[in-house]
């Protein structure tokens, strides 16, 4: 690349429920944090406009942010439309997992990529960013220069279990999508 | 103009604003929003004509949205009239904004739906058809804000998915009723005339228009009545769009068919219903191309075809068996089923995985329905599993797993992934197994025939051979085809798989050459078969075992194996061999197995150069420090050396051999000692892997037989001995050399041990007292793996009496050092991890001293030089129990244990274990009854009856301390006597106990807890009558009751 060139940037908006990891995710990056201010008003959706790309995080150890993935997804396509989006499973680093991978289905459904991470523990960090920098770019080879500069793990996975929730993901992508029960008919 | 507004949100906006200023706008924000006539301000400023920026206006609408829900219905008509005016202004200028500012006014009105239909305002969908056609034509602008509206009234009021509170859902169910009632026929009406005039556009507005209308069939096909768009001409529409020039077209309307289709319905309508859509004959119509269609066309047409597929499968397999015998029903699914596998077979067999993964659901759901009907002798399905449609599904299936050309198999990445999707298709290979093991089984037979044995094949094609033999083989392993146990070594499947073992192996070096993938593949699938090596019942015809066995071996050790250029191949192989030695031990001449052993030396390195930068301390930490070489898989070849050498026949040649592979470490050794006075981290590192690689070769004799301990070997012994105890002495100061000498030792122990001798005695000894002495230098593991050491030598050389003289003297100053240490360690301890690594020497500790009753050594207790120490050891562990609301439980538990074993060991006050060779009946413990007994059932009733009644919730605490309470209560009672296996012992077979200890524990039990006279009885009496578990259920009890 020569010095004139720029470096290109890209808006990327990261929601999920509040203490799904997401600040602890992008440490590694140049991240723009609201700060939880989403919280208590401030400009909520506002903050999309004009998003480039999308990161939607739960935590596997809560099944209510896995809930309201949907909603975070209606939420962000209305303001960002036909943006790459990234669903991340966080903190699958922690032993009682309640979020099983049989059960995350949302992502095919809308066509998303799916990772399970663990920022903790800096296990898959890296993959729906380079997901997306490789579907912004349209360039499936990219690669990161040199990988960021981690801040040493503050737990270890346990391969194991890695293996066994890769296992599980295996299985559950062969298996049909659940029905939606419908109350009312 | 409200300016405060503009630059509250264009601060708050701003990614560079300062940081207070930011606060400030963000707490007026959240008071606009807050108030109740913020909203009015904000729609003052949308209707004031001004120029507003993009999230001013986004802002406006997110107000409204945030203040709907409070409004009374004169606000609500209020901001209709408003959001109307605002849409005919826009409608009027036909300005088209921003697709999130369009999406942001559609909210808004979504949402006055949601909050005005059913109190004051019931006519917006069709106020909002209105201007769609007004004047016999269509305003596109209009249209978008018509659709857009009506997709967020789904998500808010009909999709499934989106989490809501409870108290919605009755509301949305009234407002889809409203829809039902009012709009739905209007509005499929305006759909249909949408796509008709839409149907051949090209701008930005239009494309826009026609998906938004696509989707919203898909949306709301759920929950309205889906016979409203199911005639022909909407179909003749939909169709249109599914073959249409335009890839994101064709996209929107597979998704709305896969909605259509996954509507809920009975069977026989789901069957009507698809036999109306007629997607499989327009699919087929369509020519589809996939090879050469745009990737994300594939994905979604794949997801059609799969959703087509399993919606027949579940047609089938919900039907009920009265709805089943009908035929024409049950024939014409699965006719159809038949007609959809040439489209999924068209998707599996797509270039890229992605595209392949979408059908894969409807395979498993496939195979599993028919699975599930193996047995089901009412309905046949036979034709859904004919040998034809089987046959072409698994060779597919198979041709799957074949590398992809783009793939140079060289990428761990890509490697992975292609594993993933690999094994879901095992798994699918497998299901075919179970439903025609014969066709299967022939299917993979010739393709791994074509693969590996004809010529000319390339390296994928080899690889796919090898993947399926290797698939083949865990088939067998898993027994996938059910066989009684007994027969599947004398199935043909397995007859089969040996046979092409042999040709495998017979004519691997045509095609080894090929790829690293080939070479792993092999040698992981020759060592998993290392039973066809040992096994004589094994036999193949026509092939001479020895020779194969051989031609292993010469793979192994050849530029394909050990000696590969690829690190990968290299090392795992290394680790393979080793394997294979130590499971084979392979029966070759002596000759041979010299030669194999000289062939590994050249790969040994002896110079263990550090590579980074690090200081020399006495503390090093291993896992830090890098070295040249490869040392942790050396160590695999080093294990291997060793087994070799067992195995030489000829005591002279192994250990002449021996020493020979023992000469370079040996002088790397001296060397070390030689240059102490330039002491450097380097030298310290190459004495640790020196001697942990002596250590490693004596590994490899541990199944050395006896007889073959001769004189020459047992010196050479003795000699490693003299170097590593050298060693130690010279390097004491370095944890990882005393580590690394400690390994040897144990090495050399193990090997002694078996023909006992002074070299035993002279090594153990020595390597004892140069710990003794050295004993503060020592790391809580090294302690720990010291105590450790010596109960082993407890365990085994209990009966030897020099043995026994050398454990007497060492057993109180050993105890002394190590009780010292604790509590030093206790008291400085500062973080978890030190506290947990105390926890752990202690427990090492107690479980040293519960092991010296199980190996008959408790006489040691009560030699003049010990039985001071056991009256310390007594009471450190009532210390430990009676502080259990402190201490960790597991320690309370194993101090519990120690006890317990203290008094089957001398709670008499004299030794009784028979099996105690040293025992001395003339001694006598006379502190044993008072000391031990009285204040163990003390404990006992303190732990059960007197703890906090928390406890008992503990499950810890109930199952594990209650329950070695018991038991300690039970070694009483039992002191002197046999303790009778209760689980076992039949009823009426009389229990010996010990009178005198039963009736002291009832008289404390009625004087010291109160117990009437019958209650005391009954506890004892069940106390030496019940088990274990059965007791701990009575004495909770008990204690819940008192």
């Amino acid at each position: 690349m020569s010095a004139q060139q720029q470096v290109p940037t890209f808006k990327l908006v990261l929601v999920g429920d509040g203490g799904t990891g997401k600040v602890s995710s992008t440490q590694a990056f140049d991240v723009w944090d609201t700060a939880g201010q989403e919280k208590f008003g401030g400009l909520r959706d506002g903050y999309y406009i004009n998003g480039q790309c999308g990161i939607i995080m739960f935590d596997v150890t809560s099944r209510i942010t896995y809930k309201n993935v949907p909603n975070w997804h209606r939420d962000l396509v209305r303001v960002c439309e036909n943006i790459p989006i990234v669903l991340c499973g966080n903190k699958v680093d922690v032993k009682e997992r309640k979020v099983k991978a049989k059960t995350i289905t949302f992502h095919r459904k809308k066509n998303l990529q799916y990772f399970d991470i663990s920022a903790k523990s800096n296990y898959n960090f890296e993959k729906p960013f380079l997901w997306l920098a490789r579907k912004l770019v349209g360039n499936s080879q990219l690669e990161f220069v040199e990988s960021p500069a981690l801040a040493p793990p503050e737990v270890s996975v346990d391969a194991d279990l890695m293996a066994k929730y890769q296992a599980e993901m295996d299985q559950a992508a062969a298996m049909p999508l659940p029905d939606e029960d419908d109350a009312d008919l | 103009m409200d300016q405060q507004i503009l630059q509250a949100v264009d601060i708050a906006s701003s990614a560079t604003a300062d940081v207070q200023l930011k606060q400030q706008a963000l707490e007026f924000i959240t008071q606009i929003k807050d108030s109740s006539d913020g909203w009015q301000r904000c729609v003052n400023l949308l209707s004031s004509n001004a120029q507003l920026s993009p999230n001013v206006k986004f802002f406006v609408f997110q107000v409204l949205d945030a203040r709907l829900p409070f409004m009374d219905n004169s606000q609500k008509l209020a901001v209709k009239d408003y959001l109307f005016n605002y849409l005919k202004d826009l409608l009027d200028k036909n300005s088209v904004e921003p697709v999130f500012l369009r999406n942001a006014l559609s909210k808004t009105f979504g949402l006055l739906f949601v909050h005005a239909t059913l109190s004051c305002y019931q006519t917006l969908i069709k106020d909002l058809l209105a201007p769609v056609q007004a004047g016999g034509t269509f305003n596109e602008l209009a249209t978008d804000y018509y659709l857009r509206t009506l997709l967020v009234i789904h998500q808010e009021i009909g999709d499934q998915m989106i989490a809501r509170e409870p108290e919605h859902h009755e509301r949305n169910n009234l407002l889809k009723d409203a829809i039902r009632a009012n709009d739905m026929t209007l509005m499929t009406e305006s759909w249909k005339n949408i796509l008709k005039h839409f149907s051949n556009t090209n701008t930005a507005l239009k494309r826009d228009i026609l998906n938004n209308t696509i989707q919203c069939i898909g949306e709301y096909v759920s929950w309205i009545e889906i016979n409203l768009i199911l005639d022909e001409e909407y179909l003749g529409l939909l169709y249109q769009f599914l073959t249409s020039p335009d890839d994101q077209q064709k996209i929107t309307t597979a998704g709305c068919f896969n909605e259509i289709l996954h509507k809920k319905m009975a069977p026989i309508k789901k069957l009507e219903l698809i036999n109306f859509l007629n997607l499989t004959s327009i699919l087929n119509q369509m020519d589809l191309k996939s090879k050469e269609a745009d990737f994300d066309v594939n994905v979604a047409f794949s997801k059609l075809v799969e959703n087509l597929g399993s919606e027949l499968v579940n047609v089938l397999d919900t039907s009920s068996n009265e709805e089943l015998a009908n035929t024409e029903f049950k024939n014409l699914t699965i006719n159809k089923i038949i007609d959809v596998l040439p489209l999924v077979f068209e998707y599996l067999d797509n270039d890229y995985d992605d595209v392949a993964l979408e059908v894969f659901p409807f395979i498993g759901n496939f195979l599993l329905f028919l699975k599930k009907n193996i047995t089901n002798e009412q309905v046949d399905f036979s034709y859904l599993s004919s040998n034809e449609i089987l046959t072409t599904l698994l060779k597919k299936i198979i041709m799957r797993k074949k590398f992809d050309e783009e793939d140079d198999g060289s990428e761990e990445e890509s490697i992975e992934q292609f594993q993933e999707v690999r094994s879901k298709l095992n798994s699918f290979h497998d299901s075919i197994v179970i439903l025609n093991e014969t066709l299967a089984l022939d299917v993979m037979i010739n393709c791994i025939n074509e693969s590996l044995f004809s010529s000319n094949s390339d390296w994928r094609t080899i690889e796919l051979g090898m993947y399926e033999l290797s698939h083949f083989s865990e088939i067998l392993r898993n027994n996938v085809m059910n066989l009684p146990k007994t027969m599947i070594n004398n199935s043909r499947p397995y007859f089969v798989f040996n046979e092409m073992l042999c040709k495998v192996i017979d004519g691997s070096t045509t095609f080894l050459v090929n790829h690293s993938l080939i070479q792993l593949l092999f040698f992981e699938l020759v060592l998993k078969h290392y039973t066809f090596f040992t096994n004589n019942n094994i036999q193949v015809d026509g092939v001479n075992k020895d020779d194969i066995l051989l031609k292993v071996l010469k793979i192994f050790v050849s530029n394909f194996g050990v000696f590969s250029e690829n690190d990968k191949v290299k090392y795992r192989s290394w680790y393979l061999f080793y394997r294979f030695i130590k499971l084979t031990k392979p029966p070759i001449d002596d000759f041979i197995l010299e030669e194999l052993i000289k062939s590994l030396l050249p790969l040994l390195s002896f110079d263990f150069e550090v590579t980074s930068q690090a200081k020399l301390s006495e503390d090093i930490d291993l896992s830090l420090i890098e070295t040249d070489g490869s040392f942790d898989h050396q160590l695999y070849l080093f294990e291997s050396i060793g087994l070799l050498l067992s195995l030489i026949r000829k005591s002279h040649k192994r250990v002449s051999m021996f020493e020979s592979v023992l000469q370079p470490l040996f002088s790397n050794l001296e060397k070390c000692i030689n240059n102490m006075s330039q002491l450097n981290l380097n030298l310290v590192v190459q004495v640790h892997h020196s001697l942990v690689s002596v250590g490693t070769i004596l590994k490899g004799f541990e199944s050395l037989n006896v007889v073959d301990f001769d004189e020459r070997f047992i010196a050479l012994l003795q000699q490693i001995s003299q170097v590593v105890l050298i060693t130690l002495e010279n390097f004491l100061a370095f944890n990882i050399v005393r580590e690394a000498s400690e390994f040897c030792v144990v090495r050399l122990f193990i090997l002694f041990i078996k023909t006992p001798s002074e070299a035993l005695e002279q090594l153990l000894s020595k390597f004892i007292s140069v710990i003794m002495i050295n004993f503060d230098k020592l790391k809580l593991q090294e302690i720990n793996n010291f105590l450790n050491f010596i109960g082993q030598i407890m365990h085994h050389c209990g009966r030897s009496q020099e043995i026994y003289i050398m454990l007497n003297s060492l057993l109180t100053p050993l105890v002394a050092k190590v009780i010292s240490r604790i509590e030093t360690d206790s008291s400085a301890a500062q973080d978890d991890f030190m506290k947990r690594d105390i926890l752990d020497t202690q427990k090492c500790f107690i479980s040293l001293l519960v092991s010296m009753n199980s190996d008959h050594v408790s006489s040691l207790w009560l030699t003049n030089e010990n039985k001071g120490t056991l009256v310390n050891i007594i009471n450190l562990m009532f210390n430990y129990i009676y502080n259990y609301q402190n201490n960790d439980l597991s320690l309370v538990k194993v101090a519990i244990t120690c006890i317990n074993s203290l008094i089957q060991g001398v709670g008499l006050g004299k030794v009784v274990d028979p099996e105690d060779v040293f025992k001395n009946d003339n001694i006598v413990f006379e502190e044993a009854k008072q000391l031990l007994v009285t204040n163990a059932l003390l404990l006992a009733c303190e732990m059960s009856f007197k703890m906090k009644r928390e406890l008992l919730n503990d499950a810890q605490y109930r199952n594990s301390i209650l329950l070695e309470v018991i038991r300690t209560m039970k070694a009483v009672c039992y002191a002197g006597c046999e303790v009778p296996d209760l689980q076992a012992t039949k009823k009426n077979k009389a229990i010996k106990f010990n009178e005198e200890m039963v009736d002291q524990l009832r008289a404390l039990l009625i004087s010291n807890m109160g117990f009437p006279v019958d209650l005391a009885q009954d506890f004892v009496e069940k106390l030496v009558q019940f088990s274990d578990r059965h007791f701990l259920k009575y004495l909770i009890q008990l204690i819940e009751k008192m």
